[in-house]
């Protein structure tokens, strides 16, 4: 059996259900790799940021800041199709000026970040964290691109359980912790502040990174008419 | 100065080839785009240098994919005449071959054409379907195919049927991600305009998308594009 193969059976003999196979592929990746945790983000582009999940509620809450900042490696993995390494966080601030302090606080040294993509077409990254700086050996970075191969057709797999529809992704919201509320924030804002959407976005994350807290939360207060903008 | 070229075979290659082969394609959303990538390989693989894929559509039409190019001419000539190789449907791993383009008498007009363009010889492949879709693959040859074995496109067409299903899957992953996005900020301008909530707003979509008969994402996109929001009178 071919390594992806292999370790597909694997994690369907782990997955309590078909929703379940995103996270424990990266709690399988996690452990496989010896790292203090995998996440995975669904990114289309610098607007569509909210489905991620994690092996752990802290590799989540790592995913979630990137996703949040619109920066990091998971960003610049996805934008390049390459692998990103960064492995020492410590020395990336000017390259991620508030990703890579905020990451050093919570305990992370350095990233890896593997685009999920098949024939050019990418659709988001996978990210590995570890607590201390340097690169994976050469096995490990071969394991990680498995990994990453594995959860493409995961994702794939995911969406066709919704009958490939364009327009429904019950499956796949599920498995990732969805977030629609980001969207309809965005439009809410677009309308209230008489702007675009893609500043209206960005005023969401200014607001929550001069608040400090999620985009989410911001997001909610908007929608329950609690914030308004400007 | 100059950068170290990574030997062959070692991790450091295969990374900076696989970061060449998604710089060399910007643009991905386009399923013919992805098409193109498999024609390419077959056209390599075969020394073929007319390469395209065929969908039939049970209406009776076909949407090309991939086509090399030069193909156009042959491809719109497909679409207006019945009497074409390229115009059947064939069943996975069925091979129709002209032998010449200059003498066939089965195919005279498409032959011609395609001969006129110069190419020699052309075969069609039967491949898996597509979401119950029949698909065919051309392979046009600038030399004559007199003497080759049609079973050895068969491995070829194989292939070529189960990447298409994949690009075809990722593309329509790609657009429904897209898509969600969109009806979510849709979903926010009207939610604000008309101070209506989520759910609501929802309905409202999904009635005008039915009233205007055009697809939920086709009508979020347009409202988020032109904010035009206001019902109709």
């Amino acid at each position: 059996m071919t390594p992806v193969g292999a370790l597909l059976l694997s994690l369907l003999e782990e997955a309590r259900s078909s929703a379940d196979l995103p996270e424990t592929l990266c709690r399988h990746a996690a452990r496989d790799l010896s790292a203090h945790g995998v996440a995975i983000a669904l990114v289309l582009d610098e607007d569509g940021l909210d489905l991620h999940v994690g092996s752990s509620p802290e590799a989540a809450e790592l995913e979630r800041l990137q996703l949040d900042l619109g920066e990091g490696p998971c960003l610049e993995a996805h934008r390049t199709g390459s692998v990103v390494v960064a492995p020492d966080l410590w020395a990336e601030t000017e390259r991620w000026p508030v990703y890579a302090s905020s990451a050093a606080i919570l305990g992370i040294r350095s990233v890896h970040a593997f685009p999920l993509q098949m024939g050019g077409i990418r659709l988001g990254v996978m990210d590995v964290y570890r607590r201390e700086p340097g690169h994976l050996g050469e096995q490990d970075v071969v394991r990680a691109m498995t990994y990453a191969d594995v959860a493409v057709l995961v994702v794939l797999h995911l969406h066709a359980m919704d009958g490939s529809g364009p327009e429904q992704l019950g499956a796949l919201e599920e498995a990732f912790s969805a977030h629609p509320e980001i969207h309809q924030a965005t439009g809410m804002v677009a309308v209230q502040a008489d702007t675009d959407l893609r500043s209206a976005l960005l005023l969401i994350r200014a607001r929550a990174f001069v608040e400090g807290r999620p985009m989410l939360s911001v997001a909610t207060d908007v929608i329950s008419r609690t914030v308004r903008f400007p | 100065m100059s950068t170290p070229t990574p030997t062959p075979g070692t991790l450091a290659w295969s990374l900076a080839q696989q970061a060449a082969f998604a710089s060399s394609w910007n643009s991905t959303e386009d399923r013919d785009k992805g098409a193109r990538a498999i024609t390419r390989v077959v056209a390599g693989a075969t020394g073929a240098t007319g390469v395209g894929l065929i969908v039939h559509w049970a209406t009776g039409g076909r949407e090309h994919l991939g086509s090399l190019p030069r193909m156009h001419a042959l491809d719109a000539l497909t679409d207006a005449y019945a009497a074409s190789p390229t115009g059947l449907v064939l069943a996975p791993g069925e091979v129709l071959t002209v032998r010449r383009t200059a003498t066939d008498e089965r195919w005279p007009e498409w032959s011609r054409l395609a001969h006129s363009l110069g190419w020699a010889s052309a075969e069609v492949v039967g491949l898996t379907e597509l979401r119950g879709r029949p698909v065919s693959m051309q392979l046009l040859w600038h030399t004559s195919r007199l003497g080759e074995g049609a079973s050895a496109l068969a491995p070829i067409g194989q292939w070529a049927g189960l990447e298409l299903r994949r690009v075809d899957r990722m593309v329509n992953l790609e657009r429904a991600l897209h898509s969600r996005t969109v009806i979510g900020r849709a979903q926010g301008i009207l939610m604000e305009r008309h101070g209506l909530t989520a759910p609501q707003a929802m309905a409202y979509l999904r009635r005008s998308s039915q009233d205007q008969q055009l697809r939920l994402a086709d009508l979020a996109a347009a409202m988020a594009e032109t904010d035009d929001t206001r019902p109709a009178p």
